[in-house]
């Protein structure tokens, strides 16, 4: 095999963010092993195959490879899904404090007010499951970020569906309310949306990780 | 000779690191002057050991261009000289009991 062949080969197996650094470095160590052969006496051609069978099997190299960049990824992606799931206070509590009126009635209603309670209980579960997901991509258990991550998106699905309740029951008592959750409601979308990516894409890394 | 090897390939580039900073090639390379040719690694599988040694802060890594041509060069962190000095002295330890047993 020449050596632009095994690049081409190793290029096509490793993931799209791992190959621009790795191929640099594989292309440069091949150029250098194959002028040590040739400086040995080695055909061209003999002096790139001698170099590539050196540098290892593709399939073993990619793996290896794979493998690390499965370790970074899943961390930046449970990191992301955290970002996510904090982001969530936005439309859970910062839209609707500044945007709404002054409420019209003197006492909350105890349906409201329990939905509330609820949906901050979920949002705050997700915290803490987003965080753990986040603390165990950097430990030797990265294994079980994805579950503890998915734990999370049912969690902040979970706030947003109550929080949707919450908005139609607010609606109902208090009719003359602005349109707040069309602002709200796409924000809540964006983060659920970014916390199920960041879960798939943990998921597709998981079975690289050991341990 | 290789499979012996597993298990020790992170101190062999933390110490192929320890007096200057090096690209993959040329610690390849020191590796095997130091082993006389008896360690010959497959030279693909350091560059995993060493983005994962860089992962533990154990080493750093930059672009530098070196005649004419693009590379990463590595370098021991303090925390990877650290490492390093420990690491050599629980090996020194195993091979003086390995030593005192089979010979």
């Amino acid at each position: 095999m020449t050596i632009d062949a095994y690049l081409a080969e190793l290029e096509r197996r490793l993931p799209r963010t791992a190959r621009r650094r790795v191929v640099v470095e594989a292309q440069e160590h091949l150029r250098d092993s194959a002028a040590r052969h040739r400086a040995a006496g080695l055909s061209p051609h003999a002096a790139e195959t001698a170099a590539v069978e050196s540098f290892g099997s593709v399939e073993i190299v990619a793996r290896r490879l794979a493998v690390e960049g499965a370790v970074r990824e899943t961390r930046i992606s449970t990191l992301v899904a955290l970002g996510a799931v904090a982001f969530f206070v936005v439309p859970l509590y910062v839209v609707p404090e500044n945007t709404l009126p002054p409420a019209p009635w003197a006492e909350k209603p105890r349906d409201i007010f329990v939905l509330q309670l609820v949906s901050i209980a979920f949002w705050l579960g997700a915290g803490a499951l987003a965080t753990a997901s986040a603390a165990l991509a950097w430990t030797r258990w990265s294994r079980l970020a994805a579950p503890v991550l998915t734990a999370a998106l049912v969690a902040i699905a979970g706030s947003v569906l109550v929080a949707a309740a919450l908005v139609e029951r607010w609606f109902a008592a208090a009719s003359e309310t602005p349109a707040w959750p069309l602002l709200a409601a796409p924000l809540a979308a964006g983060c659920v949306a970014v916390c199920a990516l960041a879960t798939a894409w943990s998921y597709r890394r998981a079975d690289l990780l050991t341990g | 000779m290789r499979d012996a090897l597993k298990g020790h390939v992170d101190l062999l580039l933390l110490s192929a690191l320890e007096d200057e900073p090096a690209h993959g090639y040329e610690l390849v390379e020191t590796i095997r002057d130091r082993s006389e040719g008896e360690f010959d690694l497959a030279e693909g599988t350091v560059y995993p050991s060493l983005y994962r040694l860089e992962r533990r802060r154990l080493v750093a890594s930059g672009w530098e261009t070196v005649s004419g041509r693009r590379r990463r060069v590595y370098r021991l962190t303090t925390s990877g000289r650290r490492k390093l000095l420990k690491e050599r002295s629980d090996w020194r330890a195993f091979a003086q009991a390995m030593e005192a047993v089979v010979t």
